[in-house]
């Protein structure tokens, strides 16, 4: 926002009505909020991490009407009328569901900073296809990066959490 | 890292898409938005109107009429890649899809807007020259044209569609009977772009070959069509020495600076290797469904 010069009239605010998490929710925001910001920024979800806010990590990952999709490719204002699933909302009662509690049984993450992103992308893979071939548990991890674990320790969650047994 | 300020217009029909487009010098179609909005953060674009496509009615559709499968503009990679119609009648598009990004970005990206983003690192322009894609084109006034992928791929990041204008639909021939396809890519990682890539399909008729689309990108700024491998292959028995004897002939010249990645004697000296490859995959495939 640093960039807008005060010559530029202000931009015009488009009303975006969404369901974030079984909720809900709306505000008004210039075109170019990216979704990302809008659930951070706007509605205080920082859940969902920015890490390069271009594509590439995944760390953004967020459901749209149940798929997996970068919530920084994406401008809220698109969403209009759609339905989002962020990190927080990913287990509805508030306990573990059984992907994060495959992250936590084979301690897939260390810094924690890229788990939003493979949880939410993960559940909505087993949502689809509760028992997804190794080639498709690992295009899905494919989409994201994490600098801490070196993979492994995600790839035996993701195989544990599709109730396959861990590749030791 | 923000994008600049823009008009947002989304228009649910394409006659109101045109007007957007036509409203303000520098309009420009959001498809996926999944190569446009990287652009607009990075502020390496900043277009003062975008004219959001993905509520237009009837962009949305993937038919197979006369031979022909049509690719709406607002077909998800995702879509395609699910899409038995598409498993069964277009197995390069679907051995080239598979290549390109990642599951939760295809899940926006749309096939038109990829060939229309026309990134000389893509694999699609490859499939879409090999197949004789051929594209609907609006022109700013709604006047439709159907433009041959021989004549729709322009320099790098340009296609032949009129300011003002917009792709509705590209079409694909359905693989005949005893066809085979392969796609072979030299790529960093799996599903990154591509520092070349070789795109075959080869149609088996009475034990020898009755049709070769051989093409590729990644050498110059736009796809290559190998027609002297395709010469080379057609009437000819499909053995491993055929296969060989016509990828040797693959050659073309080499833009040097395509991507920051590789060499253009890099790319000149694995053109082969990879069209050998894609071959060889087609050829695999026909074995398999025999
Ligand atoms: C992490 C990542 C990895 C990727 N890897 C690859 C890869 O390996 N290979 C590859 O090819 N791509 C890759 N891409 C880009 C690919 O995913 C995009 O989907 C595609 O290039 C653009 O399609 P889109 O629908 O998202 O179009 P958009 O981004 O919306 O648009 C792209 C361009 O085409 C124009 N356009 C779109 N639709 C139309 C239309 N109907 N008529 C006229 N103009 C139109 C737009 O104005 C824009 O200029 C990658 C992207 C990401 C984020
Ligand atoms: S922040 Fe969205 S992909 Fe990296
Ligand atoms: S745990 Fe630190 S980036 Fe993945």
């Amino acid at each position: 926002m640093t960039q807008t010069t005060p010559r530029q009239p202000a931009p015009a605010l488009h009303v975006v009505q969404v369901t974030v998490n079984g909720e809900p929710r709306d505000a008004a925001v210039p075109a170019r909020t990216l979704l990302s910001d809008f659930l951070r920024d706007t509605l205080g979800l920082t859940g969902t991490h920015v890490g390069c806010g271009h594509g590439t990590c995944g760390a953004c990952t967020v459901l749209l009407d149940g798929v997996a999709v970068r919530s920084c490719l994406l401008f809220a204002v698109q969403t209009d009328g759609c339905s989002i699933t962020t990190i927080e909302g990913i287990s509805p009662d508030g306990t573990l569901t059984p992907v994060q509690q495959a992250f936590q049984d084979n301690h897939g993450m260390q810094c924690g900073f890229c788990t939003p992103g493979f949880v939410c992308s993960l559940t909505a893979l087993l949502a689809e296809d509760p028992a997804p071939t190794d080639q498709r548990l690992t295009e899905t991890l494919d989409g994201h990066l994490c600098r801490c674990t070196g993979y492994q320790n995600i790839v035996k969650a993701a195989r544990q959490a599709a109730g396959r047994e861990a590749l030791s | 890292m923000k994008p600049a300020p823009f008009d947002y217009r989304r228009p649910t029909t394409v006659a109101a898409a045109l007007t957007d487009l036509s409203s303000v010098a520098g309009a420009r179609v959001l498809a996926g938005g999944q190569s446009l909005v990287p652009l607009l953060s990075l502020r390496l674009a900043s277009p003062p109107v975008l004219v959001d496509i993905n509520r237009v009615a009837g962009l949305d559709l993937l038919t197979t009429t006369d031979s022909r499968v049509h690719i709406g503009a607002t077909v998800r990679q995702a879509t395609v890649l699910a899409s038995p119609v598409a498993a069964r009648h277009l197995p390069l598009v679907v051995a080239a899809l598979t290549r390109v990004s990642h599951p939760q970005v295809r899940a926006r990206g749309t096939v038109v807007g990829n060939l229309c983003h026309h990134d000389p690192a893509s694999e699609m322009p490859a499939v879409a020259v090999a197949l004789d894609a051929e594209f609907t084109v609006l022109g700013p006034d709604g006047t439709a044209s159907t433009v041959a992928a021989a004549d729709f791929f322009g320099d790098q990041f340009e296609v032949a569609v009129p300011v003002g204008g917009l792709v509705t639909e590209v079409s694909f021939p359905v693989a005949p009977p005893g066809s085979g396809a392969g796609f072979f890519e030299v790529a960093r990682k799996a599903r990154d772009y591509a520092l070349l890539s070789a795109a075959a399909q080869l149609t088996v008729t009475d034990g020898r070959i009755s049709a070769a689309a051989v093409a590729v990108t990644g050498l110059g700024h736009r796809p290559l069509r190998m027609d002297t491998v395709e010469d080379a292959l057609r009437g000819a028995a499909i053995t491993a020495d055929a296969l060989r004897a016509a990828a040797r002939l693959a050659t073309g010249d080499a833009v040097p600076h395509v991507n920051r990645r590789s060499t253009a004697a890099y790319r000149t000296r694995v053109l082969p290797v990879a069209v050998h490859r894609a071959l060889r995959a087609a050829a695999a495939q026909l074995e398999e469904d025999r």
